[in-house]
């Protein structure tokens, strides 16, 4: 009897120590995933301590990139990798809108799960892969419709410039077919969101799909929306592989919206293998820097969004 | 005239959706149609070659690809499981919340940021570029999609089960072994394949990682070539030879990136 009882106690005692040990190696990962952003913001921030303390903010008050004489205006990139994510991302929710529509009210069945299969596969082709195709068979084509585009529109300002193949328009363009299916199905999901009663009412008044549409479903979804726009843009910004394939990598201020230019994503894909100075790598390092900045406050506005509207509706 | 309205607006709905589907059709024609020509047997058995040898093939990058995406989804599952079973056994906890959060962030972090930051870390340290510095870039990819989705799937478990298995008297650690893995294991192979399909083709943390070679490496420790670096490198380059190689090697990452995707689908949502 005394033995069983110690065989008891013991296997128990090793269960306990299995178990906490378990339970400790569960708390040590998470708390090294929690530590992994802190992580990266920490090594951003220490790298680009020198260009810093050696530039200060001249990077924001100069306009010139010019790596040989030490002059680095990030302004330009800067303001071309907020174009080029607000312009992508409007040009998609005008895309993306329809096809959400279109996937929830008009269709069904086998019409329905086609379409969503063309979204999924438009989802999952990898960057490199879009820009490998935008190369061959968008940009040839480029000049054509700038052509056009500057002798209808020529008159206002930006759209005024050299037709090239390879510059902001083209980028625009394949960001927003990027863009078009995280925006389709999130708009879906937001159209989930709205209450099954309210359509059944407004269905049994005998109103058509579209007065449904418009005086129901994009009112009740419009701050959804906007987290969406969000969203998309942090995604619009954060894009590397297409944008530094297609923009043409001059890292200067577009004169129009054909011109060649760059972004902070581009520029660092570029030239950081080639940065030759100290204050050259860590210029690249602060550019990660104002992007990850940039990134996470889009981020955090549309998560605040998309909270509070959960909790409204949920 | 309402009527008309809304048969002119579904008309308009269905144009668009037809229209992205046309430029979808039209993309995964010309990736066929330039790719099919260049996959051959050399593709499959040849290393890079120089410019005008007419000849050589992708060998490098696809195995390349292998040893960098299999140390990288180690890396992933082994974390991910113990985070989202973190998330699943101690819920609503501050701890909890805040990984939850930096998840989110890590999930938003820009993939090239991920890169420069093991470029610092790993090859610094290091003294050169290697395989195993593209693996843990694609790690910090991959690992915030996998912790969120493994989370979902723990909760998918019945509570029935687990209540069962407490009142057994079973520990948490068993009824963690011998409930909920057990029942999550299809799952997680499932959301697994995801996550590979995502960091197959992601080339941006690679750039300055695992750099690239055009010699056939197969220690992790030194430069590896890999499948998206390779396309990105050929694109950009002048040479048709090179481009012909692009495509096919497009075509190869497409075909492997999209059937897993829309395979899974029904796991797809999980993680986002």
């Amino acid at each position: 009897m005394f033995k069983k009882a110690q065989n008891i106690l013991s296997f128990r005692s090793i269960d306990l120590a299995n178990f906490s040990l378990f339970d400790l190696l569960l708390k040590v990962v998470a708390v090294f995933l929690i530590l992994l952003p802190v992580l990266i913001f920490i090594i951003l921030f220490i790298n680009s301590l020198p260009a810093i303390s050696k530039l200060g903010f001249s990077v924001f008050t100069t306009n010139n990139w010019d790596p040989v004489s030490d002059k680095f205006g990030v302004i330009a990139p800067l303001f071309v990798t907020i174009i080029v994510g607000v312009v992508s991302t409007v040009l998609g929710l005008m895309i993306s809108t329809p096809i959400a529509l279109f996937l929830s009210f008009y269709s069904r069945g086998k019409i329905s799960s086609f379409f969503s299969t063309v979204i999924d596969a438009l989802a999952s082709i990898p960057s490199v892969v879009l820009g490998l195709w935008a190369i061959f068979y968008v940009a040839p084509h480029i000049g054509a419709i700038e052509t056009v585009i500057k002798a209808l529109f020529g008159f206002i300002p930006f759209l005024n410039g050299n037709p090239s193949p390879f510059g902001l328009l083209t980028t625009i363009l394949i960001l927003t077919l990027m863009l078009v299916p995280i925006q389709t199905v999130l708009i879906k999901e937001l159209i989930t969101l709205v209450p099954r009663n309210l359509l059944e009412a407004g269905f049994s008044l005998g109103t058509t799909k579209y007065e449904i549409v418009t005086n129901l479903i994009l009112p009740f979804i419009g701050q959804g929306i906007v987290a969406v726009v969000f969203l998309s843009l942090a995604r619009g910004m954060e894009e590397t592989m297409a944008t530094a394939m297609l923009i043409g990598n001059r890292p200067l201020f577009p004169d129009s919206i054909f011109s060649p230019t760059a972004t902070l994503t581009s520029i660092i894909a570029n030239e950081f293998s080639e940065a030759f100075s100290k204050t050259y790598l860590s210029v690249l390092f602060e550019l990660g820097l104002i992007l990850f900045a940039l990134v996470f406050v889009t981020n955090v506005c549309a998560k605040l969004i998309l909270r509070m509207l959960y909790r409204r509706f949920r | 005239m309402r009527v008309l309205t809304d048969r002119l607006f579904q008309a308009f709905t269905m144009v668009v959706a037809l229209s992205v589907s046309i430029i979808l059709a039209f993309i995964l024609f010309q990736l066929i149609k330039d790719g099919i020509g260049s996959i051959n047997l050399n593709f499959f058995v040849e290393t890079a070659r120089p410019v005008g040898s007419n000849s050589g093939g992708f060998k490098q990058a696809i195995v390349g690809s292998l040893i960098i995406d299999s140390i990288a989804m180690i890396i992933i599952i082994s974390l991910s499981v113990l985070g989202g079973l973190f998330l699943h056994v101690y819920p609503e906890t501050l701890l909890s919340k805040i990984l939850k959060e930096s998840m989110s962030l890590l999930q938003g972090t820009p993939t090239i940021v991920c890169g420069i930051c093991v470029y610092y870390m790993v090859v610094r340290s290091m003294g050169h570029f290697s395989g195993f510095a593209g693996s843990i870039a694609l790690a910090l990819v991959g690992i915030p999609y996998m912790v969120l989705a493994s989370e979902q799937i723990f909760k998918m478990t019945p509570s029935l089960l687990v209540e069962a298995a407490y009142s057994l008297g079973l520990s948490k650690t068993r009824v963690i072994f011998y409930v909920i893995l057990r029942f999550a294991k299809f799952p997680l192979l499932a959301i697994s394949l995801l996550t590979l399909a995502r960091i197959a083709g992601e080339t941006a943390p690679l750039l300055f990682t695992a750099f690239g070679n055009s010699f056939l490496e197969l220690n992790p420790g030194r430069p590896m070539a890999a499948m998206p670096l390779q396309i990105f490198i050929y694109a950009i380059s002048p040479y048709d030879e090179w481009h012909r190689l692009a495509w096919a090697g497009a075509l190869v990452l497409i075909i492997f990136v999209t059937v897993l995707s829309i395979i899974l689908g029904r796991y797809r949502r999980l993680g986002e």
